[in-house]
């Protein structure tokens, strides 16, 4: 192998890229050639030095993705689909079918069209009947559709959380309204119900995806009983470590706080590397010394 | 150098137990189970952040990269129709993304970024500056600011194709097969395309190491 051939080899060679074979004939020469060698270890120190450019995102800006997108999700989940949208998707599903279900697919469409026009009318005629909001649109088996329908009707109930159907209804109200302050309302009226596991897992939800803190701070208020939980205790880690809001962060640390388990102190010490907030690197180095552990993992 | 890394997420790409899993979660969701496409974006939404911050070194254009990615996986999830695993599928729609951002980004500079302050010095508007926090790796703040100036003016030179490829190996780990597989490409045209990003950075970069 001449030190050009090598040298072409070298980045490959450190990235793991080559075969058994080439990386052998590569290593053979290296430990010939002294200056090929040299050349070997300056790519190596370049590809450390790239190592400690990466730009890691700043912490809270996964969780901040993570809650608008979900709240843009909900916003297209809850949002009435007319009838140009309902074709729309019509269209995507047709275009995106085998070629030789198309000539069926456009058949359909003219159907449609034809039937569309006709219904128009008398949709206009029907428009002081309740609008039905449709929640999910999902393609099934036989090339049809199934919808999800919420229709719109007020009543009131009322009874006490021992009542499933009650627990029921605030469970759905707390993972799944568009309204902060019901979910927030809903969440004080779980708090004390945490012994079980699907008001746990909505209140996890809620801390790790809830667009707004003062939920996402009911959610941990709820939790406190179960913060030596493994999975509670996943989720306030991610919380210290990714929560955009400082209150948010700081109540995780008081939960986690006197936990001395090595993943809390692991976290803790994370904190304090990334964190910028006085306040909460203050309170993140109380709890580390509390647990006799030190601010850095050296 | 990120080997480790590299093994490991190839290790996830490939078909085993984990895409079976994938598989599964994928035709749950598909049938409407909040929870399944939950646990699906969370395979690979931290990824794909990382790979758009580190990318366009910009915190906005990587929220917005992120929130365009998943919200078009929320809406052609029914037609996913698995010629390729999940995560290669949200990473090709994520990498196409960056490469537009990218394009972009290099049409404006070429057109009228440079500006003259008066003071005879010329700024670049379009050229950002990674956020960073000097505690957060002690070499970090060991690296000269002149190389690291080196190291943003030579990836700034790259195509955006090569910025692409050096940015999925170098920094998230990816095989060069799975890097084809995303840009719809060889594993051959990969491996070229990373031999002249980082030829590129040795001629510029030589003199500092």
């Amino acid at each position: 192998m001449t030190c050009e051939a090598a040298r072409r080899q070298f980045d490959l060679y450190l990235y793991g890229e080559l075969q058994f074979g080439e990386e052998e004939v590569v290593e053979r020469h290296v430990e010939e050639c002294a200056s090929c060698r040299e050349e070997l270890s300056r790519c190596r120190s370049l590809h450390h030095a790239m190592d400690a450019l990466e730009s890691v995102p700043p912490a809270g800006l996964l969780q901040a993705s993570r809650r608008e997108f979900w709240s843009r999700v909900s916003r297209e989940r809850v949002a009435p689909v007319g009838i140009v949208a309902r074709i729309w998707s019509w269209v995507s599903r047709v275009t995106a079918s085998p070629a030789f279900m198309r000539p069926v697919g456009a058949v359909a469409l003219l159907a449609v069209g034809f039937m569309g026009a006709r219904a128009w009318d008398s949709a206009k005629s029907k428009s002081e009947q309740p609008v039905l909001h449709v929640r999910s649109v999902v393609p099934d088996a036989s090339g049809g559709f199934r919808l999800v329908l919420d229709e719109v009707r007020q009543r009131t109930v009322t009874g006490r959380l021992d009542d499933a159907r009650i627990q029921g209804m605030i469970l759905s109200a707390a993972a799944g309204s568009t309204d902060p302050m019901l979910r927030a309302s809903s969440m004080d009226a779980l708090k004390d119900h945490c012994e079980r596991a699907d008001v746990r897992k909505v209140l996890l939800t809620a801390m790790r995806q809830d667009p707004n803190f003062s939920v996402r701070l009911k959610a941990i208020e709820g939790l406190k009983p179960f913060a030596r939980d493994p999975e509670t205790r996943r989720a306030l880690s991610e919380a210290v470590l990714s929560d955009d809001h400082p209150s948010v962060r700081t109540m995780a640390i008081d939960l986690l706080a006197g936990d001395r388990e090595n993943a809390v102190i692991g976290v803790l010490q994370e904190l304090m590397l990334r964190e910028s907030n006085p306040d909460i690197r203050q309170k993140s180095l109380k709890a580390l010394r509390a647990s006799n552990a030190s601010p850095s993992t050296f | 150098m990120v080997t480790g890394k590299g093994q490991a997420l190839s290790a996830m790409m490939a078909a085993s137990p984990v895409a079976t899993e994938e598989a599964d979660l994928v035709r749950a969701a598909q049938r409407g189970e909040q929870d399944a496409f939950t646990a699906l974006i969370s395979t690979c939404d931290q990824g794909v952040l990382r790979l758009a911050h580190n990318l366009l070194k910009n915190e906005q254009d990587a929220f917005d990269i992120y929130q365009e990615t998943f919200l078009r996986v929320f809406r052609s999830l029914h037609v996913f129709r698995f010629d390729c695993s999940f995560r290669t599928w949200v990473y090709r729609i994520a990498t196409n993304l960056c490469l537009d951002y990218l394009r972009k980004r290099k049409v404006r500079k070429e057109e009228s970024s440079l500006v003259n302050t008066g003071q005879g010095e010329v700024l670049d508007r379009t050229a950002v500056v990674a956020e960073e926090n000097p505690n957060l790796d002690p070499q970090r703040s060991l690296l000269s600011a002149e190389l690291r100036d080196a190291v943003e003016r030579v990836l700034g030179e790259l195509t955006p194709r090569e910025r692409l490829v050096f940015e999925m190996r170098h920094y998230q780990g990816l095989r060069l097969r799975a890097i084809g597989e995303v840009l719809g490409t060889t594993e051959e045209a990969a491996k070229n395309c990373l031999f002249r990003a980082t030829q590129k950075m040795r001629l510029a970069l030589g003199d500092f190491i």
